[in-house]
């Protein structure tokens, strides 16, 4: 399902967005990589602090460094901040320990006895940037409970009254494309093979299940073409 | 501003003392100046790393830490165990940020103020488990927003890529949050790769918050 999920995150990027994603996160990183090789040449990419980086996914993931001479240039970490706050970056992709349906993250705990490594900018970008996309490897009921064990990050705000900013708007898993939306979180599609009632069944908390449940499109013939150069090896494959 | 021996950095970062360590996750790492610290002897440190990795889990492990404040720590390989068992434990004591209220937290102890208002959501529970953030309504708006309380560091320690022959550090790469803690801290120490004969150009920390060399 590894190339379902690229292709729908990859899907979520349009020409003229700015993309963040991290550095450790194979998948959003070839999602990235992908809608600028197809369908969103225009949006622009930052891999950790390196713009539009022309490179394959293992460079990418190889570090700042290896990437010299193969980037627009470098934006610095606190930069990044910066275009959250100031919605320079119009997308970023996250994966979080658990998402709710109110589009509520959480980075950092889990009762007691789990940790993870903490707040680090998941306290700031959901109120900032106009569209998070979370995504998770395995969609399972810890994962997507009904109300996450900590909220790191929030959904959605607004500052003064200039602008709303949504938050997180969907999330893309190995079985499912929720989209997250004010009135509650609605089944958008599914993986092919997948039932709406599995979906429902491993989700923690109430989905809207139209009638008809599309699904979720594989990468066609393009994309699959840019995937196997972008990537030959696998590594997108690799997310924990 | 002088260079000085890895021997000598213990000297300037007494007991309980509040230190924050450059760099990010495991980019820039001032190593060589923790273990000093650990080999001599420091203890009850209160220590403040924005994105930590490798420095805090030698710190953890070794047991010199009294207080941990960080948005986040891991390495490279996934969860920092050291900084896992500490959250898990309750001890050291543990303090969680966001980045943005983190910055805030430093930026106001280097501009001298009492605290700065941050973007960090009221929402988070990031503010809720933490002392040192509030939540208040803006002055002139009204509007709720976060306010970070001012962090009073005494002692940074980074690790850079060169130092120019008046002092003046030379960053290549991610400056980090180098540049803010060098001016929120009263002592900033910084181990240095490499000693250029020549006055930098281009962007550095300026000499003016240096106050001692390390050769790495």
């Amino acid at each position: 399902m590894t190339d379902v999920m690229v292709a729908a995150l990859a899907s979520f990027i349009t020409d003229g967005d700015v993309v963040g994603v991290g550095l450790g996160t194979p998948l959003a990183v070839a999602a990235g990589l992908l809608a600028r090789a197809t369908t969103a040449p225009g949006a622009h990419l930052l891999v950790g602090g390196a713009v539009d980086p022309d490179a394959d996914l293992a460079t990418c993931l190889a570090g700042p460094e290896a990437l010299a001479g193969r980037t627009a240039g470098y934006v610095p970490h606190l930069d990044t901040m910066d275009m959250a706050e100031r919605q320079a970056m119009t997308l970023q992709f996250l994966r979080p320990a658990q998402v709710d349906g109110a589009g509520n993250l959480n980075t950092s705990r889990v009762g007691t006895t789990v940790r993870f490594p903490g707040g680090l900018a998941t306290g700031d970008v959901p109120a900032l940037l106009p569209r998070l996309v979370a995504f998770l490897p395995r969609h399972e009921p810890r994962a997507l409970p009904e109300r996450v064990a900590y909220v790191t990050g929030a959904g959605g705000g607004w500052r003064g009254d200039a602008h709303v900013t949504r938050g997180v708007v969907a999330v893309v898993t190995d079985l499912a494309v929720l989209a997250i939306e004010p009135e509650g979180a609605r089944l958008a599609s599914v993986s092919p093979g997948v039932t709406a009632d599995e979906v429902v069944a491993r989700t923690g908390f109430a989905l809207e299940v139209p009638a008809e449940v599309p699904v979720t499109p594989g990468p066609d013939a393009a994309q699959r073409a840019a995937l196997d150069r972008l990537d030959p090896t696998g590594l997108r494959g690799l997310a924990s | 501003m002088k260079w000085i021996g890895r021997e000598e950095v213990r000297s300037l970062v007494p007991d309980g003392a509040w230190v924050a360590i450059g760099g990010i996750g495991s980019d820039r790492k001032p190593m060589g100046l923790l273990q000093a610290l650990v080999d001599a002897g420091a203890r009850d440190l209160r220590v403040v790393a924005f994105l930590g990795g490798v420095d805090v889990e030698l710190l953890l492990a070794a047991g010199v830490v009294a207080e941990l404040h960080t948005a986040g720590v891991a390495l490279d390989s996934g969860l920092a165990p050291h900084y896992r068992q500490a959250r898990q434990d309750g001890a050291p004591l543990v303090i969680g940020w966001s980045e943005g209220a983190l910055l805030a937290a430093i930026e106001a102890g280097a501009r001298g103020v009492p605290s700065l208002p941050c973007t960090t959501s009221p929402r988070s529970g990031v503010v809720a488990t933490n002392p040192h953030l509030r939540v208040a309504p803006d002055p002139f708006t009204g509007a709720e927003v976060t306010v970070a309380r001012a962090l009073a560091l005494d002692v940074a320690l980074l690790h850079v890529t060169a130092a120019d022959p008046d002092g003046n550090l030379v960053v290549d790469g991610d400056p980090g949050v180098d540049g803010e803690l060098a001016r929120a801290a009263r002592t900033v120490v910084a181990s240095c790769e490499a000693r250029l004969d020549q006055r930098a150009a281009g962007a550095v920390i300026s000499r003016i918050w240096v106050d001692a060399l390390v050769q790495a």
